[in-house]
Parts: C-alpha cells; sequence; structure tokens
C-alpha cells in the first residue's frame, strides 16, 4: 500500500500537510546474527539477509546449495555455494551472487567481456541460448569466505552488487522486473502542471514504495488519497484510481533518482458526479533521504 | 598503467623484523599496506617471495607482490584518507604462450565462478578484482584473495584457464 505521504501528494495542495513514512518492522529471526561465516550456511546467510531487510525466498541443495533472494528494493537474486570442499557440495567457502532473471541481449558477449575489462567489483559471464535465441548475460559477485567473513562485510557486498545492477540493467536498454520500480528510496521533489497551474510537493518514497512499478509509483505521484492501480505496461499504461482522479492513462520512464511523467485524467471535479478530463505532465528527482 | 611517482622499498628482512616485533594484527577494517604484506609473507598461504610499497601519482599505496614464479599481483589502496583506504584493487598481468587465443582463455576463465574477472589486455591478459573493507577483512582471509590472484594469473599465463 502506498505510504501516506505518497499517497498525500495532491491532498497537500490544499492541506500543506506533510506525512511522515514510517519502516516495517524488521523480520524475526531464529537465528542470531553470526560474527563471522567461513561457509556457505543457509540459516546464518538467512540471518544476515533479515537484519538487512532481504528476503529468502526459495532454498535449495542441486550441485551446490543455495537461495533465491529478494532485496529491500524488490530485485531479485541467487545465492549459491561454489568452491565446496566435499562431494556432497557441502562446506562451501565461498558464495556467488547473481542477479536472478535472464538478462538478454543481442551483444551479451560484447557486454560481458567490456564489463570484465573496465570493473573491479562486477564480473560478467555470457552464454548463448538454446536454438539460437538472444544470448544472455550475467553479472555476478563472488565473495571468498575462508578464513572468515564478517556479515558487515557479506552486507556490503551485497549492498554493492546492488548498486552496480541498478546502473547496469537501465544503462543496457533493459527493464527491471514490475517488482522494482527502479527509482532509490528516498525524499522527491515533484513539480506537476496541469492546464490551470502548477504545483510542487516533497514526496517520500521509502523502499516498500520503489518496489511498486514506476508506473504505478508516476499513477500515485498524480492522485490524491486512495492510490490508483495500472495496467500492465512498460512505457505506457491505463490507471484506475480512488479519490481525486477517476481514471487515465499515463506514460513515465526514470532511473534511478528522477522520473518524469504524462498523461490525461478524467476527475472528480466536486464529490458530486462532476468530471472533467486533464492534461497533466510532472517530473520528479531525488533531493536527499526521507 | 598506474605510475609510480615515490617508492619505499620494504625488503623481506626489514618486514619480518618488524612483524616479530609483536605488532602483527589479525584483522583490519581498511587497506592498509602493512596488512597486506604481512599476509602476503607470512600468512598461511604466502606464495610471494617480495612485497615492496609504492605510492601512485595521486597518493594511493600500492604494494607489488611477486612469486617465486615471477607472477606479479599489485594490490592498490583505493577510496583513500589519510588513515587509510575503503578497498583493494588487486591486478594481475601475464602473457599467455604464444598461439593461444587470448579471447577464448579469458572467455572460458570467466565462465568459472570466481573472485576476479579475466579480460584481454593487448596481447596480455589481465586479471582485476575488489575487495572491499566495509565490515573489515581478517588475514586468513585476505590471503585467499591474494592465493587466489596468484594461482588463477600463474594458470593464465600457461594458457590454462
Amino acid at each position: 500500500m502506498r505510504r501516506p505521504v505518497l499517497a498525500a501528494a495532491v491532498v497537500a495542495l490544499t492541506l500543506g500537510g506533510a506525512a511522515q513514512a514510517g519502516g516495517g518492522p524488521a523480520a524475526a529471526t531464529a537465528t542470531p546474527i553470526p560474527t563471522n561465516l567461513a561457509r556457505y550456511d543457509e540459516a546464518q546467510l538467512r540471518a544476515v539477509l533479515a537484519d538487512m531487510g532481504w528476503k529468502a525466498e526459495f532454498s535449495g541443495n542441486g550441485k551446490a546449495p543455495y537461495l533465491g533472494v529478494w532485496s529491500k528494493l524488490g530485485l531479485p537474486y541467487q545465492i549459491s555455494g561454489i568452491q565446496c570442499a566435499d562431494a556432497a557440495a557441502q562446506n562451501c567457502e565461498a558464495i556467488r551472487l547473481r542477479y536472478r532473471n535472464a538478462l538478454q541481449h543481442a551483444d551479451a558477449a560484447g557486454i560481458a567481456r567490456r564489463l570484465n575489462a573496465k570493473q573491479y567489483f562486477l564480473r560478467a559471464t555470457f552464454s548463448a541460448a538454446p536454438g539460437g535465441g538472444t544470448a544472455s548475460f550475467e553479472p555476478e559477485r563472488v565473495i571468498v569466505l575462508k578464513g572468515g567473513v564478517s556479515p558487515a562485510q557479506i552486507k556490503a557486498n551485497l549492498a554493492e552488487f546492488e548498486s552496480w545492477i541498478v546502473q547496469l540493467i537501465p544503462g543496457i536498454g533493459l527493464a527491471f522486473p514490475a517488482s522494482y520500480s527502479g527509482l532509490t528510496p528516498g525524499l522527491y521533489s515533484m513539480t506537476m502542471s496541469t492546464g490551470s497551474g502548477s504545483f510542487s510537493q516533497n514526496i517520500c518514497l521509502t523502499p516498500s514504495d520503489v518496489r511498486d512499478p514506476i508506473l504505478k509509483v508516476a499513477a500515485d505521484m498524480t492522485n490524491g488519497g486512495s492510490g490508483c492501480s495500472v495496467s500492465n505496461g512498460t512505457g505506457s499504461a491505463t490507471m484506475q484510481c480512488t479519490g481525486r482522479i477517476v481514471e487515465g492513462n499515463i506514460s513515465a520512464s526514470g532511473m534511478s533518482t528522477s522520473l518524469r511523467f504524462s498523461g490525461n485524467a478524467l476527475i472528480d471535479t466536486d464529490n458530486m458526479g462532476g468530471r472533467a478530463r486533464i492534461q497533466f505532465q510532472g517530473s520528479a528527482s531525488r533531493t536527499g533521504d526521507c | 598503467m598506474p605510475r609510480f611517482v615515490s617508492r619505499a622499498l620494504i625488503g623481506t628482512g626489514l618486514f619480518l623484523a618488524l612483524a616479530s616485533a609483536g605488532q602483527a594484527q589479525s584483522f583490519a577494517d581498511r587497506f592498509t599496506v602493512d596488512q597486506v604484506r604481512r599476509v602476503a609473507q607470512t600468512g598461511p598461504t604466502a606464495t610471494f617471495k617480495s612485497a615492496e610499497a609504492l605510492r601512485l601519482a595521486n597518493g594511493n599505496p600500492v604494494v607489488v607482490l611477486i612469486t617465486p614464479g615471477g607472477i606479479v599481483v599489485s594490490v592498490f589502496g583505493w577510496t583513500c584518507t589519510p588513515t587509510g583506504c575503503d578497498e583493494a584493487r588487486l591486478l594481475a598481468t601475464v602473457s599467455p604462450p604464444k598461439g593461444i587465443d587470448r579471447q577464448q582463455l579469458v572467455d572460458r576463465f570467466n565462465e568459472q565462478p570466481r573472485w576476479a574477472g579475466a579480460y584481454v589486455d593487448g596481447d596480455k591478459v589481465s586479471l582485476r578484482g575488489s575487495l572491499p573493507y566495509a565490515g573489515g577483512i581478517s588475514d586468513a582471509n585476505l590471503a585467499q584473495y591474494l592465493a587466489s590472484m596468484a594461482h588463477h594469473a600463474a594458470r593464465l599465463a600457461a594458457g590454462q584457464f
């Protein structure tokens, strides 16, 4: 559900108020945060992930143990054990972090090679698609656990990896999954104009907010009160709202710390059935933390 | 290639003398030349015969490690302040045997899940990786990264992935 401060964007025009965005409670963990990890240990990794607001979705053990996880921003990753010392694929002395969705690109090999030549933190592999389809590349990060690693070290690696993924995916023209808008949480200064005027509003986007598609984030920015739902789409969508906007069409794009949007909307003019259609356009840029 | 503007040669003998004075630590929360030298030469997987401390033109420290087989691994301090650096960057450049397809060698190497990434660097092949120090790095853990760099660089130099 949209945070109150975001939902109040248009309402605040008249009220002039700004609500506070609260953070959700940290997930309870059965395993205490370890002080040192020296091999792949699912319980310990789950505890570290939970402490940073990441969620383990599933686990398994094929050739090696692995965890499917969602980051706090809503991006999917897989953490798997590697350099496993025994035949049962246990006692893995390193972990590999990968983005879970296939990143298909006609120039997958070139992207992977350039990334390996320029990057110190990330490395990448590429593979041809079976049947001659589009090749894909996989950015990854290996963390050696042997010798002992602090949870803070693992967290730093996960956060750094995600910061690169957030830049990399739109940078090569690919889309984030619907579970992530591509925006960085924080305080945004939004300006929106219609045929009858313009206004500005500071809006707090929490980590929960940015897990919506960017079209929904933008739709909610245009609407006061109860929020909007949007149809599936990558650049534009129809929106159905409760509150000031009844329905409309919106297009939006953005990356990392800013977004732009425009569209038209049928608005409730008087709470008595009056309707008018307006054109709107706006933008928002991150100005800092909430 | 980085340009070295000053040099502080740390001979093995001097280093060992300092280490034996009882100042050795087993953990560092920032990149330090001392930790890299200590681990490279006296750690459990020490594979280097020399560790030379230098400085880049920008003042960042770098330790140049050389294995008995002649593999050179440079460990750069990155994002530095006067009290230390937030990150270590490791780089090794080798010359595979003539006739070896560099690109194919690099691609096959990168298919394996390893910490460092390889790339074709002219007629040579380079291996690089980054180690952030947030949360600290133990000597025992750093030793794994150094040994891994030396091991894989040696294999690439031999044309093996």
